[in-house]
């Protein structure tokens, strides 16, 4: 064999390069490939069936599978929002306080100790119409009807989003106060002399120095939540009516459900974009917020 | 218009004490200067002044206002900090406008100060960087324009200066000097640099371990130093300070700075140490000089071997020692010194301090 080829550098790097090959650029090679078939699970040999686009075309003029992309996008900015809200509240407060302030951090971090199943099950018991502690607790203070949380055409939206942010705020107070504990004290005590209050501080020193944290926890989150199918698929498993189907419970369903793995796979390739242009949004805002820092 | 006065103020990080029963009244538009060694309290003291730093006890007033309780933002000050603070994520003009921005002034009127203090700063190019593209003297120059667009009751500033090279250095003084004139408030600066003290103040507090040693102009505390740690801290070479035993021959005094080096007492000081064996003799390098005469009754003159000569152009620093205490004198006509040359050195007797030897508080 040629030596050059045999250099030492590529055979130090052969190992990852097999390693990342096996684990990643086969099975992404052979999903698209997959994504130009008609492969059903239950026909293996329809993997060589070769349709070439229909796939992509029939997801074109699919309307569920757009109502299903727009909700998600949806279910994204509300959830991450609300949850960046929540988190910079939480990581604002916990920041404030000198004494306990490990204890808290750590029973702030409890949501995320559990499983997203579970944490699916708990809220499902607790928004759970007629035996759900919420409508119970509701009707001690004598709301008489039971409000319908999973099962309402608006507001069973509203609960998995309510379930998702219990369980992942988290993470946003978690990166937001480390944020906020690597800001230097001198740019504050210098805007306090001269003449900023609480707010003006905030605003104007505080928030700037967090926006690079702000946007690392946005991709994060981003990425998370746009994958979201586990508490959607325990809650309410997409219904009613198909209301809180978000894309990849579709794509779980069409794909293992109505074993229609190739036009799944095609979904999945068309929601990847949705996910690399959040990611490529947030990315561009981090390295503006810190180029607006001098950080480079 | 605003005095500052400080009322017993003490403050302590725990065990450590940064500022002991501080008492001070700051009269409007006095150019005060704090001095003193690295850690001595000077920081603590503005940032108290300033509301950064929570007082142990005491109190302060501004413009006879108790402002103990009140917010940085309603004292009306404005700080250079030791350390910039510049905003990182705004330039150096949005840096010098920001406070007037928070306090709604007019646009114009921003643009116009700003410009003002651009162009006392030499800021010009500069105005639309970031403090990250910054050489640390030009983000002290930030720093310091940043407090000057304001008009506040009083001026703190924590060594403003100290990072810019000589030149610049001289021209900022000048600068700070007339803004002084200028906006007639009351301005509490620190430093180290000796000139900078001298020139700028009205009175100098020299502070030790939290402590005011000496308050008093720029010539008092130079010419009248209250012990020995503010005698050797103010002036540049520092006081040549010598254990003396005292000598009572022919009913006269005499200090023995050396062996057979007898340098006799001056009358006026005579009767003050009649009952000490021991005294701390301190005399400032200008006092001791080459002489070629030694007829004077004013001095006192003797003889030594030169170890070592350093030229500074006006005038020469030679080196003698005196029981093994390396001490520096001024030749003001400077000549070519060979070392180990043998001078005539004339001490005037009238100008040197004789501090006690064990409190080191000045004999007088
Ligand atoms: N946050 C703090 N916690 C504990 N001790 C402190 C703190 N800040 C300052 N000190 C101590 O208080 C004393 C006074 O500090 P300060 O900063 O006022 O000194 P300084 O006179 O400004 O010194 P320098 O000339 O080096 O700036 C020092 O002994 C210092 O170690
Ligand atoms: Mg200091």
């Amino acid at each position: 064999m040629n030596r050059k080829f045999l250099s030492s550098p590529i055979i130090l790097i052969l190992p990852s390069i097999l390693a990342i090959g096996f684990v990643i650029i086969i099975p992404l090679i052979f999903s698209f490939y997959t994504s130009f078939t008609s492969y059903k699970l239950t026909r293996p040999d329809s993997l060589y069936n070769f349709v070439g686009l229909r796939n992509y075309e029939r997801l074109i003029d699919n309307v569920k599978f757009w109502k299903a992309f727009g909700r998600t996008i949806l279910f994204l900015a509300i959830v991450l929002n609300l949850e960046l809200l929540f988190g910079l509240g939480i990581a604002l407060l916990i920041n404030k306080i000198t004494w306990g302030q490990r204890t808290l951090r750590t029973i702030m971090m409890f949501p995320m100790m559990f499983s997203p199943i579970l944490v699916g099950f708990q809220w499902k018991y607790i928004f759970n119409d007629n035996i759900g502690l919420l409508n119970n607790f509701l009707y001690l203070f004598g709301y008489e009807s039971a409000i319908p949380w999973l099962i309402g055409k608006k507001l069973a939206m509203g609960s998995i989003m309510a379930a998702e942010i219990w369980a992942n705020t988290a993470i946003f107070s978690i990166l937001l106060l480390a944020g906020l504990l690597g800001i230097p004290r001198d740019p504050i005590e210098a805007a306090r002399v001269d003449g900023c209050n609480s707010w003006q501080v905030f605003k104007n020193i505080t928030l700037p120095f967090l926006m690079p944290f702000i946007f690392i926890a946005l991709t994060i989150r981003s990425l998370d939540v746009g994958r979201a199918y586990d508490i959607v698929h325990i809650m309410t498993g997409g219904g009613p009516a198909m209301r809180t189907e978000l894309i990849w419970t579709m794509i779980a369903r069409v794909g293992y459900k109505d074993a229609n793995m190739g036009f799944a796979n095609a979904m999945s390739y068309v929601s990847i974009i949705l996910s690399i242009a959040f990611t490529y949004y947030f990315f561009t805002k981090l390295v503006a917020a810190r180029r607006e820092l001098g950080q480079q | 218009m605003a005095n500052v006065d400080l009322k017993n103020l003490t403050k302590k990080y725990g065990d450590v004490i940064a500022v002991q029963n501080m008492d001070l009244n700051i009269p409007h538009n006095e150019f005060l200067v704090l001095v003193g060694p690295s850690g001595c309290g000077k920081s603590t003291t503005l940032r108290m002044i300033a509301g950064l730093e929570e007082i142990t006890s005491g109190e302060i007033y501004i413009g006879d206002q108790l402002v103990n309780e009140k917010d940085p933002k309603d004292r009306n000050v404005s700080m250079v900090f030791q350390n910039y603070a510049l905003y990182p994520h705004m330039t150096v003009k949005e840096n010098l406008g920001f406070s007037l921005k928070i306090a709604k002034v007019d646009k114009k009127e921003i643009e116009q100060r700003v410009k003002e203090a651009v162009q006392i700063l030499g800021l010009d190019e500069l105005q639309k960087r970031k403090p990250s593209q910054l050489s640390g003297g030009q983000r002290q120059r930030v720093a310091m324009g940043r407090a000057i667009v304001r008009r506040p009751d009083a001026f703190l500033f924590d060594e403003p200066l100290s990072n810019l090279d000589a030149k610049l250095r001289t021209q900022m003084r000048t600068e700070i000097k007339k803004l002084h004139q200028k906006l007639q408030t009351t301005i509490i600066y620190v430093t180290h640099d000796q000139v900078e003290a001298m020139t700028l103040a009205d009175r100098i507090i020299i502070m030790k371990d939290g402590y005011i040693e000496q308050i008093g102009s720029p010539i008092e505390v130079f010419n009248n130093p209250i012990n020995v740690f503010v005698a050797t801290f103010i002036g540049s070479p520092p006081m040549n300070i010598l254990e003396a035993e005292i000598i009572k021959r022919d009913g006269k005094i005499y200090f023995e700075l050396d062996q057979d080096v007898l340098m006799p007492c001056p009358e006026s000081k005579a009767s003050l140490l009649s009952q000490k064996n021991k005294v701390i003799i301190g005399i400032r390098s200008e006092d001791i000089s080459p002489s070629n005469s030694n007829t004077s009754d004013e001095f006192w003159y003797f003889e030594k071997n030169i170890d070592l000569a350093e030229p500074l152009g006006t005038e020469t620093q030679l080196f003698i020692k005196l029981k093994n205490k390396e001490i520096i004198s001024r030749m003001y006509n400077p000549r070519e010194i060979e070392i180990g040359e043998q001078i005539n050195f004339a001490v005037n007797l009238n100008k040197i301090h004789i501090f006690d030897n064990e409190t080191k508080k000045i004999i007088k």
